[in-house]
């Protein structure tokens, strides 16, 4: 995959994204609420909450597919329509974006054939590594949930965006599944650097994956608390004590972001 | 393959066993010849005119095809217009409500004095018999459309064009197909009833003639015709069908 451009070490960590001041409302119902967040170049954050907080419209804005209400939200210091025009934006959802008339390998070049980027993957070699080697000509429907899933990620990432939103991609599969495909996801951003945030209900998934969780509180979202997650990489111990140290203490603060908003939701 | 090759053969016994059972029924029932021609009789009538009937067969299947492809635009653009500028279809909607459930064929008497014997009346009734069904799928298949995959294309920043030819399109084909399947053969019948009001040519004409005539051998061989380029109709979308999804099919 692609060589790994260092940024010098002298240099002071830029901000790849910076949120400042979010407000968001759908017609009178508030949504999200002084929003303030910076990603640095290459770091990984998770966005954690109860389900209708608010943390999949702040991927939708990210991903200039929702626009704000108020606040700005910059993309290397410029607007999201900027990246999105210069096409540094791949996403992914919960539910494989996949046309079932195209094969695997035709469903990673679409990305290709709206994309007039250069530097992309070969998605022939791109899937190879992604382990579907065997199955670059099989139909969406000939496919397992987490297949389907890989070869969504890599229409993803197939042009080299500058961003990768997720969406609770691996929301869908089971257990033994979603913790391989953690591993793997992991490694890719390894070799990649890109600049990812998650949108997820697992703690275990946020903790797997995360330089950085921010934990929402519900309705209307607002940033409850921002987590460092202090564990060495790649992060294969999920037995381990230090592991189910950093699981703890962010599933306190996720609950914590519970009460603060009165409890659960019904 | 076998499944295939046993329908074949179902069709096969079909055809060969109409004319059977057309001999077999005359002779039992004794109905004049006027009445129910022999198909003996009905195969002269096809071998001694082949020129006449060639001629109005052309001159229906032109009226089908070219108001067919009218309906097919017109539906396109008005279910692209419906999907890109929803406020289109609040405007649109009750004209095509109303025309809809107006009958053709008393609008075909209104069509006749206005525009007179010549093409655009006929392609116009074409074009009323085939146009709904289109439109109401087309429409019903751009909604069908993955929201979830337009939402990466919009956040690849891609066209209109690229998401109706990557996206909306491929979700909009069955129920595409389906419509045309109805619609494809409906215009040959709305061509033949055309040509039943105001003609002085086309296989609908021949067939006012013929009534006028007596002429049972006439009109049967007009329902072989009629009945042949209608099954084509049918199969070629068929075939159509077959061949656009065979990504669906087992391999």
């Amino acid at each position: 995959m692609r060589q790994s451009v260092l940024p010098a070490v002298a240099s002071p960590p830029q901000s790849a994204i910076r949120i400042a001041g979010l407000r968001k409302s759908f017609g009178p119902v508030p949504v999200l609420e002084g929003i303030d967040l910076d990603l640095a170049e290459g770091e990984f954050l998770s966005l954690l909450g109860p389900s209708g907080c608010g943390k999949t419209t702040l991927l939708r804005i990210l991903a200039g597919l929702e626009t704000a209400w108020e606040g700005t939200v910059a993309i290397d210091g410029a607007p999201v329509a900027d990246a999105r025009r210069r096409q540094e934006i791949g996403i992914a959802f919960q539910r494989a974006a996949l046309l079932p008339s195209r094969t695997a390998l035709r469903n990673v070049q679409l990305t290709l054939e709206v994309c007039h980027r250069s530097g992309v993957f070969d998605p022939e070699r791109l899937l190879r590594e992604f382990g579907l080697g065997d199955f670059l000509h099989h139909y969406p429907h000939q496919l397992s949930g987490g297949m389907q899933q890989r070869v969504n990620i890599a229409a993803a990432i197939v042009h080299h965006p500058r961003l990768l939103l997720l969406d609770e991609p691996f929301g869908a599969l089971d257990e033994l599944t979603r913790e391989a495909l953690w591993a793997w996801l992991a490694q890719l951003l390894l070799v990649t650097r890109q600049t990812a945030v998650l949108v997820t209900h697992s703690v275990e998934e946020a903790v797997t994956l995360s330089d950085r969780v921010a934990v929402l509180s519900a309705r209307p979202g607002r940033i409850h608390s921002l987590l460092s997650v202090n564990l060495p990489r790649p992060r294969t111990g999920r037995l381990d004590e230090a592991f189910a140290r950093e699981v703890t203490r962010v599933r306190r603060a996720l609950y914590a972001a519970v009460d603060a908003a009165g409890g659960p939701p019904p | 393959m076998k499944r295939f090759r046993r329908a074949a053969l179902a069709y096969l016994l079909l055809f060969a066993s109409i004319p059977l059972l057309w001999e077999a029924f005359i002779h039992f029932s004794h109905l004049p010849g006027v009445v129910l021609p022999p198909p003996s009789k009905v195969w002269d009538v096809l071998r001694d005119e082949p020129g006449i009937l060639a001629y109005n067969t052309g001159v229906t299947m032109e009226e089908a095809l070219l108001g067919y492809a009218v309906a097919n635009l017109l539906a396109l653009v008005l279910a692209l217009g419906f999907i890109w500028f929803p406020s289109t279809e609040a405007f649109v909607a009750p004209w095509t409500v109303m025309i809809k459930n107006i009958p053709y064929v008393t609008i075909a008497g209104i069509l006749l004095i206005t525009l007179g014997d010549n093409l655009a009346p006929k392609l116009l009734i074409v074009v009323l018999v085939c146009f709904f069904p289109l439109l109401a799928n087309l429409v019903k298949g751009f909604r069908a459309a993955d929201s979830v995959l337009i939402d990466r294309l919009a956040a690849l920043n891609a066209t209109r064009g690229q998401v109706f030819r990557k996206v909306l399109w491929p979700s909009a084909l069955p129920f595409y197909l389906a419509a045309h399947e109805t619609s494809f053969t409906g215009s040959i019948v709305g061509a033949i009833i055309a040509e039943w009001f105001f003609s002085r040519k086309g296989l609908g004409y021949l067939v006012v003639q013929a009534m006028s005539d007596y002429r049972g051998d006439v009109l049967y061989a007009v329902n072989l015709i009629a009945g042949a380029l209608a099954l084509a109709a049918y199969f070629s979308c068929k075939l159509l069908e077959r061949w656009l999804f065979r990504w669906q099919r087992p391999r």
